[in-house]
């Protein structure tokens, strides 16, 4: 009896094992026409799934859009913490559980994570074409209408452009090397203070590394290739095996992530650190972060440009509201303050040219960002991102070829 | 009747779930189940087996832990006698470590010890050191430093508690004053009495700890190394990495090691019990 009760159990448990793809209520879709989404989205409550690792982000978020969406279209929206591989993680959950609806509504996602949940379709789409304020993104840039040479195709809606800085301490480092070739010579001269973090912005690192002693971006455009990885990333872990005897603890061990690289950089035990929003030391040194005499630069090789994204959640049933939400996010009142250097400092996705004159003089006579390079010149420097399956071999590899050696 | 109903309902708030979670986890390295899932394959499994990673991380940790063990248990062994004949208050003090949780023992080391630590910064103005860089390596080393450091301050004065609780048990002092009527020393008295005594009587509970200290996932995230790293580490890796297909390989991962733990903790315990029945 006992047994057999068991085994009852058993198989209840396990039932939810073949659960997965049984997401089948989509929740409601986005009506085409726009005033009945703004009217059924009030008094709607959306959940944001982001990342909450800067103060200033956050403060934008909570202290700006929180309280304009509910003032302007009587949503409430609540933002949990979670980035990429959280955000994976709980929506495939969600599905492999078969959950009638998701706990999330909205994310905010980058190339990585788009390529993770389009496996899955966990991304609701394409919803792009329904909001209005889609006419002033310009979706003739390179760096915005591909995701790591994914079309976005509609199921992630462009929020932010940014690209990939090295951030030194002048006065620890005079003359910042500019190339690969002087980078070296600057670590053997200079040992234990340069080093990477093995994370997405570490990683980002070692593409443009690749990229650029391929001495030919196109050769990474377009779908992965094994021949180019092969021939570049070697010449890569060559690049990286002279140098590591000279970096920070002789390269037997690299920064868990970039916070941690960071701190190592604030309190002087690294000359470098780097960041993926190439005005991020703006608003460090204005936090108290960094020390004032921290200045960003890109090598003369290029760094990498991307986008980051907002999605919306398949299994969402406040699609509508989460629609009303992102496309308050990328309306130039949203997007001009996000902009400015005391607020955030991140790049817009909106074409100029198509905004109103006023708004074009706004967004011109944004203040000046002091410590981080000019914008016009660094997009001269811009690599376009690879597609995900070089970010996928690169860390495997780097933990093989250096790490572990 | 009502006994039979307790047993079911132990096993059912206990083993059934575990033995669910474990089946489960087999079912998705062999891809079976997941959402990713493309029907049966070794190739997670190949992975795992033929890769050098699971058991390079399953193998330090469990060092790790036998480290950690092996220090506690004699700081614990060499300090108790000093608590027995106290007031109490002497007892207290030893869970003051104990109510401190391990991620904030953990944050601790790390500003202590740390390059730019403490320590290091201390070093600096007593002029032993010119920069953060020549100061000792003590955190995210191959040696896991201050990874055994922050367990043994955790676990030595749970070890002493327990040990204060055995010797009392055991009637230790009796047994001390009958070896010394009989003319043994202090040292034999304590290597071939007290040591004895105490170590067999723990002897599950070090087993028990070294799997926790093994399976112990913030502390060797911050202050462990990347190469090797510890096997909670490994798995969660795995699991929220950029790659989809790393899952699978986790899952695997988990389940494994859960045998590995499951078959150590067994067969400690049936030693103990031959042990408690006189068959050692």
């Amino acid at each position: 009896m006992m047994l057999r009760n068991i085994i009852f159990l058993f198989v209840i448990i396990l039932s939810g094992c073949n659960s997965e793809k049984q997401q089948s209520d989509k929740g409601e879709e986005i009506s085409d026409d726009w005033s009945e989404v703004l009217k059924s989205s009030r008094g709607k409550k959306v959940t944001w799934m982001m990342w909450q690792g800067d103060p200033y982000i956050n403060k934008y978020v909570s202290s700006y859009v929180v309280p304009n969406v509910k003032e302007k279209f009587g949503i409430d929206l609540e933002v949990v913490s979670g980035q990429g591989n959280q955000i994976v993680s709980t929506l495939i959950a969600e599905l492999e559980a078969g959950s009638s609806s998701s706990e999330l509504d909205m994310v905010w996602i980058n190339g990585e994570t788009f390529y993770q949940l389009r496996q899955i379709g966990a991304l609701h789409g394409p919803f792009l074409e329904k909001l209005p304020n889609t006419k002033f993104i310009d979706f003739s840039n390179k760096f915005i209408n591909k995701d790591f040479q994914q079309s976005i195709d509609g199921y992630e809606c462009p929020w932010g452009n940014v690209q990939l800085a090295l951030i030194y301490n002048k006065d620890m480092v005079e003359e910042p090397p500019k190339s690969l070739k002087e980078l070296k010579t600057w670590v053997k001269d200079n040992p234990g203070q340069f080093t990477l973090s093995n994370d997405f912005t570490g990683i980002t690192l070692l593409k443009s590394w690749m990229i650029g002693l391929s001495g030919d971006p196109e050769l990474f455009t377009g779908e992965f290739s094994e021949e180019v990885y092969s021939k570049y990333s070697d010449k890569l872990w060559d690049y990286i095996k002279e140098i590591k005897p000279y970096l920070w603890r002789q390269g037997e061990t690299f920064p868990a992530n970039i916070a941690q690289m960071h701190q190592l950089f604030s309190n002087g035990e690294l000359a470098f650190t780097m960041s993926n929003n190439d005005g991020e030391v703006d608003n460090k040194i204005l936090q108290g972060l960094f020390p004032e005499s921290s200045r960003a630069f890109i090598f003369n090789e290029g760094t990498i440009r991307n986008s980051h994204y907002l999605g919306i959640v398949e299994g969402s049933d406040k699609k509508e509201a989460a629609a009303v939400v992102i496309n308050y996010l990328i309306s130039p009142e949203a997007q001009l303050h996000k902009m400015k250097p005391s607020v955030w400092g991140d790049g817009t996705v909106l074409s100029l040219n198509e905004l109103p004159d006023s708004l074009k003089v706004a967004f011109e006579s944004i203040e000046e960002r002091k410590y981080a390079p000019d914008r016009e010149e660094i997009y001269e420097l811009a690599l376009e991102e690879p597609a995900p399956e070089y970010m996928i071999r690169l860390f495997e590899d780097f933990r093989q070829k250096i790490i572990e050696q | 009747m009502k006994k039979k109903i307790l047993i079911s309902f132990f096993l059912v708030i206990t083993v059934v779930p575990v033995l669910a979670g474990l089946i489960y986890a087999f079912l998705y390295s062999l891809g079976i189940t997941g959402v990713i899932s493309k029907g049966l394959t070794f190739s997670y499994w190949k992975e795992i087996l033929y890769s050098s990673g699971f058991f390079l991380s399953l193998f330090y940790s469990l060092i790790i832990g036998a480290i950690t063990i092996f220090i506690s248990f004699f700081i614990a062994y060499f300090i108790y006698p000093f608590f027995i004949n106290g007031s109490g208050k002497g007892q207290l003090i030893m869970f003051i470590p104990l109510s401190i949780p391990p991620m904030v023992w953990a944050f601790y080391h790390y500003l202590m010890f740390s390059g730019a630590g403490f320590i290091s910064r201390l070093s600096y103005h007593l002029g032993l050191i010119s920069n953060p860089g020549e100061f000792p390596v003590l955190v995210n080393d191959n040696f896991g430093t201050i990874v055994i450091l922050t367990h043994v301050v955790m676990a030595f004065p749970f070890f002493t508690l327990y040990f204060i609780r055995i010797h009392n048990s055991e009637k230790i002092d009796r047994l001390t004053t009958l070896a010394k009527n009989f003319g043994a020393s202090d040292s034999e008295v304590s290597w071939r009495v007290r040591l004895p005594i105490i170590f067999l009587k723990s002897r599950v509970l070090l087993i028990l700890y070294l799997v926790f200290v093994a399976g112990s996932y913030e502390v060797p995230l911050l202050l462990g190394s990347q190469s090797p790293r510890m096997i909670t580490v490994f798995t969660l890796e795995k699991m929220q990495r950029f790659d989809l297909y790393d899952k699978p390989v986790a899952y695997g991962a988990a389940f494994l090691y859960a045998i590995v733990v499951l078959i150590i903790v067994l067969f400690s315990l049936k030693r103990s019990f031959r042990t408690d029945e006189g068959r050692v």
